[in-house]
């Protein structure tokens, strides 16, 4: 491998790493802060960030794959699964649904919670068929588990809290 | 007259279809997508209950969602190039996810519908840059994205016109 690939491949580690901070810090919070202060006001916020970051890196890694499949390299992966997930991520964020229909917290994390490990899934498998570079699935399977992990987190306080 | 089946070579392998449906399965896709939009916008003028009320909320959500989306093709591409993604590429796909962010937290609509209005012309603008300098998506990619991008920029700035109006 190339020196200056390799330096590409720890910038974008880097990158994704960072991009993991709002996962960990908001998890952390929706378990420190009530203990911190008697209100769980701050908490359920953080909960929310956290929803509404999910939604946004569910969408995002949908526009990954899409983007892998304009790239240089071809195949034949349709293009509605990764549209229909940005869908899903969309309905677990919106809080103010007609119909007077709710979903509850704990389950729209759940539905970002399974958009990412699909997405995942996804990406592994591109990465076998040789349409994602093979550096790339350590890499993914690192963000997922902590992304997982957290929003697993938030999910059992919410649980603990009533919110399901 | 010449035999024309006579010129094909059997041994010339099937003409790859998938260079035609990709672009337009992408199309179909993609329009598909803008129709939430401006069924939203409908209700916005519309009023009906219990959409009207929800259709700004939703616009800002799903106007959210579609940057972070149009951010991740960027990144895809760039990683999917063969001579790998520069950081200046890497960037180009993380700046539109750091601008939904706040498009989905904000409690200002009117800012974030705003916020789309901006992003989605400059996204834009720099995926056809990309393009020209030969590090982006596929030119038949910006021919579905650009009419795309204008009519949901539409359904943004009537539904922005209208959160200002009323």
């Amino acid at each position: 491998m190339s020196r200056s690939s390799n330096y590409r491949e720890q910038e974008m580690t880097r990158l994704g790493l960072l991009g993991l901070t709002p996962f960990l810090f908001g998890a952390l919070m929706v378990w420190v802060a009530p203990i911190l202060a008697p209100q769980t006001s701050f908490a359920l916020t953080m909960h929310s960030m956290v929803l509404a970051y999910g939604g946004a890196i569910a969408a995002y890694m949908a526009g990954v794959g899409a983007g892998g499949l304009l790239g240089e390299r071809t195949n034949n992966e349709p293009l509605l699964p990764g549209m229909i997930v940005a869908l899903i991520a969309w309905l677990a964020i919106w809080t103010n649904l007609p119909f007077s229909l709710d979903i509850p917290a704990a389950w729209r994390h759940a539905m970002i919670l399974f958009i990412l490990i699909y997405l995942l899934l996804r990406d592994l498998r591109a990465v076998a068929d040789g349409n994602l570079p093979t550096w790339y699935a350590p890499l993914r399977m690192r963000l997922t588990f902590w992304a997982g992990l957290s929003i697993s987190a938030i999910i059992v306080r919410l649980i603990l809290w009533g919110y399901y | 007259m010449t035999n024309q089946t006579s010129t094909i070579n059997p041994a010339t392998p099937p003409v790859n279809t998938h260079s035609f449906s990709m672009p337009q399965s992408a199309a179909v896709l993609a329009y598909a997508g803008a129709l939430p939009l401006i069924v939203a916008v409908l209700c916005i003028i519309l009023k009906p209950e219990p959409w009207g009320s929800g259709a700004l909320e939703f616009m800002a959500i799903y106007g959210g969602l579609l940057i972070a989306f149009f951010g991740g093709v960027r990144w895809g591409v760039a990683v999917m190039r063969a001579q790998g993604p520069t950081f200046r590429h890497l960037l180009g796909g993380v700046l539109p996810l750091i601008v939904a962010a706040p498009i989905l937290v904000l409690d200002d609509i009117g800012v974030r519908l705003m916020l789309i209005v901006i992003a989605l012309p400059v996204l834009l603008f720099d995926d056809l840059k990309a393009t020209k300098r030969g590090s982006g998506a596929p030119e038949w990619y910006l021919g579905v994205r650009m009419p795309l991008t204008i009519l949901m920029e539409f359904s943004f700035i009537i539904a922005l016109a209208m959160q200002f109006t009323f």
